[in-house]
């Protein structure tokens, strides 16, 4: 251990106290008239303004919401029980803010910037405020990159851009935060020398956890650890043991680390999971604040709360870098009721959404996408091209297989035609199936959406698919890699190359088992 | 809190009677007198305060109290707020009525607490400080606080000027909390 020479400590406070009789400190005071629930009121602080950071005693501060004649509400992240009516606090003259860095990747902190992880302080030397105005026109471009999901879905059906907002929404127990995480665990792979080689940009990745259960949260970072993804993530987290304003102001952080990584032209990804608790917290300050209730209570500005949390979500004109950030909300609907007040709301704002159905779910179909209604407004420009010309046909396919679905228990019945349209359709559901945290690469995407909607795996029986599509891809990795390697590279899927996969597919059924 | 409000429009309606008379100080006089009247006697307050009381039960007393002591202006003002059920708030309006007063005029009202007591030298000197910082007039009210220490804390409606030695131990208290003394 070091030691600590006497006359050391001696200079260090003389140095201290040496700036002791200073000029005199000059500070706004006001006094708390009200406390509790997470909220207080204050007299006095007449030039305060809103949103502005606000010290209490104890290491509490607060953020101002409420500005009336004659007294300040103001919202607290902090313990409201260590504050007394007549406390005196200070205005500390900056809106609320946040610190941002690299160095918040790979950690839990809360909103306010601290971590919970309990590995020790954050050393960031930036702060911003965490409520900003959204980019204007100008500033923009449209979405053009593809975020591959890892989901042959998504990634088919409703392809989501780099700069977009997409709703993922469904009942409790669907998968929707499966589906966030599948997407934070595949940008592993734009992190690799391969996708520089490709030509394919690093995605950084931000889980903003509002109003889950703390034993949640761990187990999605331990997930993530797992697999490698925490380098390039960092987590927010707001439990339902966290006070209201702190779940209030979580995902309004995770934009402003966001726009930290985006503004340095990068791409970013920010999972906010779900508004549906995060507009819950805000209808209790707000009612505490004694804003009048609208419908379902939540007060008149909900719609506002979420649009300008969601119209952050940018992608950045070349000039100013060309960073984005990709948004991915997430809502729980209450027994698949998507015409309540918020998810109403959500949908109307967000560029598509995906939906998860409990019944496809519980009928195996994972992950439980209703490909019917699920659309992506935007992210068609951003599929690649090898992608694009599959899915059209794909899109087609399954339109015609659920329209003709309800006939299919009449079998034998049918004409020709139509028996092929849905042995066509059942196989392309079955390809479209995937496990949880596997996602696939685009490119064995691509080849296996390309057999099923030629045709190909028309002959296998359905249980036998998967088994195949396992297979095939494990045979092609080890035996055609070049194959895989071109689609990356090119991004095109030409005759030349469709016929290669046609022939290898046709030597791999001759050897594989169909009967299991 | 609403009452606040009730009283800060019945103080703007006498400011607004007091600009209107020819001489606001006599006005003025008259509200301290009414003011100071209800600040000393407590059955005073509680006679302003009771809903059993009738209207004209209390502006009769209010005339026999006041009656010659004050002028025309002031007695109506009082029947007025008597008719409109509004006596509760009188004390609060004549409180608001002096706030609004001093904006107009140019005042500013200041508490100083200090450790020690001061001198009327450094009284003085401190007044002249504190004026040339507002650019105002300053009404100052000295009163002694132990806990300072040392120094002076000045408060300027809500701002606070603060020279003392305690503010100074606390923030040392919290520089040394926070480990960022360091020996550069």
């Amino acid at each position: 251990m070091a030691e600590v020479r006497p006359d050391e400590i001696t200079a260090v406070l003389r140095k201290q106290l040496s700036g002791f009789e200073k000029e005199i400190d000059i500070y706004d005071v006001g006094t708390v008239l009200q406390v509790g629930d997470g909220i207080a009121r204050l007299y006095g602080l007449s030039k305060v303004m809103a949103s502005e950071l606000i010290e209490f005693p104890n290491d509490v501060f607060g953020m101002v919401l409420n500005l009336e004649e004659d007294n300040v509400g103001c919202i607290l992240f902090g313990d409201d029980t260590k504050i007394k009516e007549g406390d005196t606090v200070k205005r500390t003259k900056r809106v609320a803010s946040m610190p941002v860095g690299e160095a918040m990747l790979g950690r839990v902190i809360n909103p306010l910037g601290q971590p919970i992880d309990g590995r020790g302080s954050i050393k960031t030397d930036k702060f911003s405020p965490l409520e900003r105005k959204a980019l204007g026109v100008i500033q923009r471009q449209p979405v053009k990159q593809p975020l591959q999901t890892g989901l042959k879905a998504i990634d088919g059906m409703v392809p989501i851009g780099r700069g977009q907002r997409e709703l993922i929404i469904g009942d409790r127990q669907t998968g929707k935060t499966a589906v966030a995480l599948d997407t934070i665990i595949n940008q592993k792979y734009t992190h690799s020398e391969k996708a520089k080689k490709d030509g394919v940009k690093p995605v950084y990745c931000i889980y903003v956890a509002i109003g889950q259960k703390g034993s949640t949260i761990a187990q999605v970072v331990t997930k993530l650890e797992e697999m490698g993804a925490m380098e390039y993530t960092a987590i927010i987290s707001a439990t339902a043991s966290d006070p209201a304003p702190l779940q209030f102001i979580a995902p309004y952080a995770g934009a402003t680390l966001g726009e930290y990584f985006r503004d340095s032209g990068r791409d970013v990804l920010v999972v906010y999971d779900d508004l549906s608790k995060h507009a819950a917290a805000y209808r209790q300050v707000s009612l505490l604040l004694r804003r009048p209730p609208g419908r379902e209570a939540y007060p008149g500005d909900v719609f506002y709360l979420h649009s300008r949390l969601l119209e952050r979500a940018s992608k950045l004109s070349d000039d100013l870098g060309g960073g984005s950030l990709t948004a991915l909300p997430i809502i729980e609907t209450q027994a698949g009721d998507v015409a309540a007040y918020i998810p109403t709301n959500v949908i109307s704002i967000t560029d598509g959404q995906i939906f998860l159905e409990p019944n496809l779910f519980n009928s195996g179909i994972r992950p439980a996408i209703n490909v019917g209604i699920s659309v992506s407004r935007v992210g068609g420009n951003a599929q690649i091209k090898a992608m694009k010309k599959v899915a059209g046909r794909l899109r087609l396919d399954l339109a015609q297989y659920r329209e003709l679905e309800a006939f299919a228990k009449f079998g034998s019945d049918l004409d020709k035609a139509t028996q092929q349209q849905l042995q066509r359709g059942s196989r392309l559901v079955e390809v479209l199936k995937q496990r949880q945290y596997v996602p696939m690469p685009v490119e064995k995407q691509v080849i296996m959406l390309y057999l099923g909607t030629s045709g190909f795996l028309d002959q296998l029986p359905i249980d036998r698919v998967l088994p195949f599509e396992k297979e095939f891809l494990e045979m092609t990795e080890t035996r055609h890699k070049d194959l895989l390697e071109v689609i990356a590279e090119k991004k095109e899927l030409t005759d030349d190359l469709a016929k290669r996969i046609q022939t290898i597919a046709k030597e791999f059924m001759d050897t594989f088992t169909v009967t299991a | 809190m609403s009452n606040l409000r009730v009283a800060k429009r019945y103080a703007s309606a006498l400011m607004a009677l007091t600009g209107e008379a020819k001489k606001p100080e006599i006005i003025a006089d008259d509200l301290l007198t009414v003011q100071s009247a209800i600040k000393s006697s407590k059955d005073l307050r509680s006679l302003l305060a009771s809903p059993v009381v009738s209207k004209q039960k209390k502006k009769a007393i209010i005339a026999e109290i006041f009656g010659t002591k004050i002028g025309s202006v002031v007695n109506q003002y009082l029947i007025a707020i008597i008719d409109k059920g509004r006596e509760d708030v009188l004390a609060e309006a004549l409180g608001q009525y002096f706030v609004l007063r001093d904006e107009q005029l140019g005042i500013v009202s200041v508490d100083v607490r200090t450790a020690v007591k001061f001198s009327a030298e450094q009284e003085k000197s401190l007044v002249r400080q504190l004026e040339s910082y507002t650019q105002k007039k300053v009404r100052v009210s000295f009163s002694l606080d132990k806990i300072l220490k040392g120094g002076f804390v000045a408060k300027v409606g809500d701002t606070t000027l603060d020279g003392s030695i305690r503010r100074q131990l606390d923030l040392l208290r919290s520089r040394l909390k926070d480990g960022s003394v360091s020996k550069n």
